[in-house]
This record gives structure tokens, C-alpha cells and sequence, in this order.
């Protein structure tokens, strides 16, 4: 197990570093001339030089990238182009507020898609079926965007129960927070819910078909037993994957929401970086995102492990 | 990451597993395809799609751009069937000829990303070893990043556009076609009929061509009917985020961004053209989960494309 876990994590790891190489010759794509974009009109020449110097911008490719690659591991991501802030502390900064949108949504996405997968395989071919399969496969299609507007339109500008976008920390006005995150939530939740319906349902079905659902069937186990004891558990190895899979998504930022509502987490830094052209928060934050999906993921393997013996052996 | 081999088949309809054709019988594939109304009725809506994105000017009533100020903001009506914009524009006009740009970014976008997938997918599988580790080790770091984040990353780099943003999902969705390409190779490769033709002294590129790349499309055609519906949600949301498609021409998702500043007296504004993104993206899903049934009913369907992809 301890073995099979850290094989994984020395493959995130390499993987990490080629994330950071990407992101670093990325930067260096960009026409033009990056630091002079972001101040912009307020364009000095000493802070300018003083910028160029301080990003290492003078050197030489290979060099700035060692240098770039040697400062992340460490936590450092340099500084902002435009304010000088630690691109470090401004992801920090961000994480309160995505953390509290994903882990939202996907309790939104559990809550509808457990009982929903499960009673639509149970139930195959019924109405109930029909409906579940009918409803994912319309959160699947639908734009979150989209979703989030017709959520508005509902919510607020109609029955007038939720502010239309804003934040409010959780240690502030947990009330608060609860009546801003609902709508993004929910727009999220019920995106992230439809694909777990799907996942869930199939998962079910197929556990169900095995011989050991069929052999605790014949030595006359109550079906509640069957269903909780033997068909669940092995279905959850999957289920458990892709509701991992969605949460570390979750926690890279949704980009789109997070703008739609006026969300301050990890997607809308990004954002507001890529539109003032803020090269080292952009690359800074791409990169961190990268590694919490990797970390999630890490964890989910970690969790199967312990839940499923025989993924251990491998 | 590496997604863990799970053989659950997410398809939703396992119990109505359907027999792949036999090969060559264009007619059996065809009924297999279209057995159910919903697919024809998807199908259908895809033609009319294509129709708007071909013809397009000819077919609206308005020029996309055609300002009439003092018609401005009017609810649906007769004379405006989806209502018009904040600048007197008649919103069904744009919202037809809004559908190239989406078209053309998703088919072009798709292209290059099965072409690029596909011949690192052959390459990758058919070689393996370092040539393995290395093509798919940098399918992983493209991986590593969310859809829409690195898309984004992408788009900063090369500045907003119609072809940046072509890029940027070519990109992202590149490793999707690598992977599922990969996959299917290795369960070939070791096929008898490869090894004859091995024996008999056929070429490598010959092998590939002839050989291992038709035993690998059924599941190639089926990842990209179900990659064209995300390449139009991520190129909707690149656009709805300011970074694809650029004003004056019309895209679905720029016309939403305009629109929701005009909520909720201007409701046509926003709800229409989100309308055409959904049901375009669901007539490509319930497509492309046909085909999969029809050709490859183990394979993987809409929910593996959409990992990630919020």
C-alpha cells in the first residue's frame, strides 16, 4: 500500500515539474513585452527596471527557468507585475472562498446524485429511471453559465429570495455566506451532479450484475443487506474516483461562476490577471491549481486504497 | 493524472447493450444509429445548425449587426422573435449567425486535436516503451490543468481571438484522443492479424495505416462527436469571458455576457442564445452516446469528456 501510494506520488511529482516547465515557456510566449503591459500607464522606467531584474527577466532562458523552477519549489511565485503582491499569499488570499464553493457544491451534487444513481438502478427502466436519466443528461449538456442566468432570473429577479452575486465570508456572517453561495452552488452542484447520477447508476448497475450480488442473493440475504453490504461497496471504488475528480476541479476555480457571480476564489483571480495582463499571478496561479488537482488526486488514490484491498496488491 | 482503469460503463443505458454492426454493413449501422426518435430528432437539430452556420446571413431576417437603436430592448414579438438587444439588434438574426463562429471553432479546434491525439495515441501505443513513457508522461501535464483554466492560460498568452482560442481546446483537448487512441493500440497490437502482417514484412507506417488505425476508429469517431459538444461549451465560455471571439461578430457566448448585464428586464437577451449553446451541446451528446452504442458500446461516454471541464 505505502508502496503503491508513493509510486504515485513520484509520477504526480514528475508530472508537476513538467506542469511548471508549460507554464513557465507559456510566459515566455507572450508577444511583446509583458512587464511593460501590465504597468501600463503608470510605466516608470527605474520600477520597471527594478521589476525586470527582480523577475530575472534579464538572464538567460535556461537560467530563468532553474530560477523559476527552483523559487516555486520553495513557494515562491514571484511577485505581481502590476502591485508587486506575493503571488503566493494572493492564491492564498483566494482559497477561503473557492474552498467554501466546491465543498457547497459538492454536497449539493452528493445529496442529488446518491439516492437518485442508486434508486434509478434499482428501479431500471421505471419512470423514476427515466426521469433521473433524462435530468443528468441534461445537466451534462447544459452551460454553467447559462444555468447560473436562468438561476437569477429565478431566484432573484422572480421570487426575490437571493442576492444576485456578492461574497461574504463564512467567519463573518455564516447567514450570509449561506444566502451568496446557494445560487453558485447550486449551478455547480447541479452540473457536478448530473455527471455523478450517470457514474453512480452505472457503477450500481454493474456491481449489481457480478456473481457475488447474485451468490448473496441465493443464501437468502435480505436485499437491504445486498444492496449495502455488497453491491455499494464495490460500486463505490469508481464513485468515489469521480466524485474525487470533480471535487479537485471544484477546487481549481470555476472560472465561469466564480465571474458570473462575483465569487473571489481562485477562477476570478485568474480572470482579472489574464484581462491586465498580470503574466507572474496567471503563471503563479495556473501552477498552484495544478498542484491542489494533483494533491486531490493523490488522495482519492489514497482513499480507494484503503477502501478497496485489491487495489493495494497492484 | 492518470484516470484509474475502472470497468464500469458509464453509458447509462448498459441494459440496452447493442451489438456492434458487422463491419462493412453501412446499413445496419445506420439503423443501429438512428433506432430511436430522440437520436433522429438530435440529429436533425445538428443539420439545422450546420445549415445556420453555412448560410447564416441568407437565412436571418436582420443583419447581425444591423443597429436600430430606437427599436431597442423590445420583448419577443412578430417582428422579432427572440426579441432585440440593447442596440435595436434582432436577437434570433444574431443568434443564426452566431452559430459559424461556434461551429468553426469546435470542428477546426477538434481537428487538430484528433489529428495531434491521435498520432501521439498511435505512436505512443504502437512503439511503447520510452517513446510510451515520454509522449504519454506530456499527455499528463496538459492533464494536470482543468479545461477551462489552462484554456484560459492559453488564450492570455496568445491574446483574445477566433484562433487563439481554436488553439487553446485544441490543446486541452488533445490528450483525450492520445489516451483513448493509446488504449485501443494496445489491445491490438498483440493481435494475430498485426503479427501476420508483420511476418509478411509490412513497413511500421504501413501497419499503423493499414492495420492498427481502422481497428481504432470506432472509438476515435465516438470521442469526437462527444468532444465537438465541449469544444462548443468551453469555446461559449472562452467567449462569454471576453477571450474567444471578438465583437462585431456575434457569438453565442459573448451575446450571454452582454446580456446579463440587462437582467431581468431583458431576459431574451441572455436566455436565447444560452438556449442555442444547450441544446446544440445536447443534440451532440445524445449523438454521440448513440454512436458509441452502435459502435463501441464498452467505451466510455459524455461524463469521461466532461471531468474537469466545469
Amino acid at each position: 500500500m505505502i508502496r503503491y501510494l508513493l509510486r504515485r506520488a513520484v509520477q504526480a511529482l514528475v508530472v508537476l515539474v513538467g506542469a511548471a516547465v508549460l507554464v513557465f515557456f507559456l510566459l515566455h510566449l507572450v508577444p511583446g513585452d509583458p512587464v511593460r503591459a501590465a504597468m501600463g500607464t503608470r510605466f516608470n522606467p527605474e520600477a520597471y527596471e527594478e521589476l525586470i531584474a527582480a523577475a530575472g527577466l534579464d538572464l538567460p532562458l535556461h537560467e530563468q527557468l532553474i530560477r523559476y523552477l527552483s523559487h516555486a519549489a520553495v513557494g515562491d511565485f514571484g511577485v505581481s507585475f502590476r502591485n508587486g503582491e506575493s503571488v503566493f499569499d494572493l492564491v492564498v488570499s483566494r482559497m477561503p472562498a473557492t474552498i467554501s464553493l466546491a465543498v457547497a457544491a459538492l454536497v449539493i451534487a452528493l445529496f442529488l446524485s446518491f439516492p437518485l444513481g442508486i434508486l434509478s438502478a434499482m428501479r431500471r427502466g421505471t419512470g423514476v429511471d427515466h426521469l433521473a436519466r433524462i435530468g443528468s443528461q441534461i445537466g451534462i449538456s447544459v452551460p454553467d453559465f447559462w444555468l447560473g442566468i436562468l438561476l437569477i432570473l429565478l431566484l432573484t429577479s422572480t421570487l426575490h429570495l437571493l442576492p444576485p452575486s456578492g461574497y461574504v465570508p463564512l467567519t463573518e456572517d455564516p447567514v450570509e455566506w449561506l444566502r451568496h453561495v446557494i445560487m453558485p452552488a447550486l449551478t455547480v452542484g447541479l452540473i457536478s451532479g448530473s455527471i455523478l447520477t450517470r457514474f453512480i447508476r452505472s457503477a450500481t448497475l454493474e456491481s449489481n450484475d457480478q456473481d457475488f450480488a447474485r451468490t448473496a442473493r441465493a443464501k437468502g440475504l435480505h436485499e437491504s443487506t445486498v444492496m449495502k453490504d455488497h453491491v455499494l461497496r464495490n460500486a463505490m471504488v469508481p464513485i468515489i474516483t469521480v466524485a474525487g475528480i470533480q471535487l479537485a476541479s471544484l477546487l481549481g476555480g470555476v472560472i465561469v461562476v466564480e465571474v458570473l457571480f462575483a465569487w473571489p476564489g481562485l477562477g476570478r483571480l485568474v480572470y482579472d490577471a489574464v484581462l491586465a495582463r498580470d503574466y507572474t499571478v496567471v503563471q503563479g496561479a495556473v501552477l498552484l491549481v495544478a498542484a491542489i488537482f494533483l494533491v486531490a488526486n493523490l488522495v482519492v488514490d489514497a482513499l480507494y486504497a484503503l477502501i478497496d484491498p485489491r487495489i493495494r496488491a497492484r | 493524472m492518470t484516470q484509474p482503469a475502472t470497468s464500469v460503463d458509464p453509458s447509462g443505458r448498459p441494459d440496452e447493450a447493442v451489438e456492434p454492426p458487422e463491419a462493412g454493413t453501412r446499413w445496419a449501422l445506420a439503423t443501429a444509429l438512428f433506432d430511436s426518435p430522440v437520436t433522429i430528432a438530435a440529429a436533425v437539430f445538428l443539420l439545422v445548425i450546420l445549415a445556420m452556420a453555412a448560410f447564416g446571413e441568407a437565412l436571418a431576417p436582420y443583419g447581425a449587426n444591423e443597429i436600430n437603436v430606437p427599436e431597442q430592448l423590445q420583448p419577443p414579438s412578430a417582428a422579432h422573435l427572440f426579441g432585440t438587444d440593447d442596440l435595436g439588434r434582432d436577437v434570433f438574426s444574431r443568434v443564426i449567425i452566431a452559430a459559424r463562429p461556434s461551429v468553426m471553432v469546435s470542428l477546426v479546434s477538434v481537428s487538430l486535436a484528433l489529428v495531434a491525439g491521435v498520432s501521439i495515441g498511435l505512436v505512443a501505443g504502437f512503439y511503447g516503451k520510452w517513446v510510451d513513457a515520454v509522449g504519454m508522461r506530456s499527455m499528463d501535464v496538459i492533464f494536470a490543468f482543468p479545461v477551462m483554466l489552462l484554456a484560459m492560460a492559453i488564450v492570455a498568452m496568445l491574446g483574445p481571438g477566433i484562433v487563439p482560442a481554436m488553439l487553446a481546446i485544441a490543446v486541452v483537448y488533445t490528450p483525450f484522443f492520445a489516451r483513448i487512441t493509446r488504449a485501443s493500440v494496445l489491445t491490438v497490437r498483440e493481435e494475430t492479424y498485426i503479427r501476420a502482417a508483420r511476418s509478411i514484412g509490412a513497413g511500421d507506417l504501413r501497419l499503423l495505416r493499414l492495420h492498427v488505425l481502422p481497428n481504432v476508429m470506432a472509438a476515435i469517431i465516438v470521442q469526437t462527436s462527444l468532444s465537438l459538444a465541449f469544444a462548443i461549451l468551453t469555446e461559449a465560455a472562452l467567449s462569454f469571458l471576453g477571450l474567444g471571439v471578438q465583437p462585431p461578430t456575434p457569438s453565442w457566448g459573448r451575446m450571454l455576457f452582454d446580456g446579463r448585464g440587462f437582467l431581468p428586464d431583458a431576459w431574451w437577451m441572455a436566455v436565447f442564445p444560452g438556449a442555442a449553446i444547450f441544446l446544440t451541446v445536447l443534440a451532440l451528446n445524445l449523438v454521440g452516446d448513440a454512436m458509441r452504442d452502435a459502435l463501441d458500446p464498452r467505451q466510455r461516454s459524455a461524463i469521461e469528456a466532461r471531468q474537469g471541464n466545469l
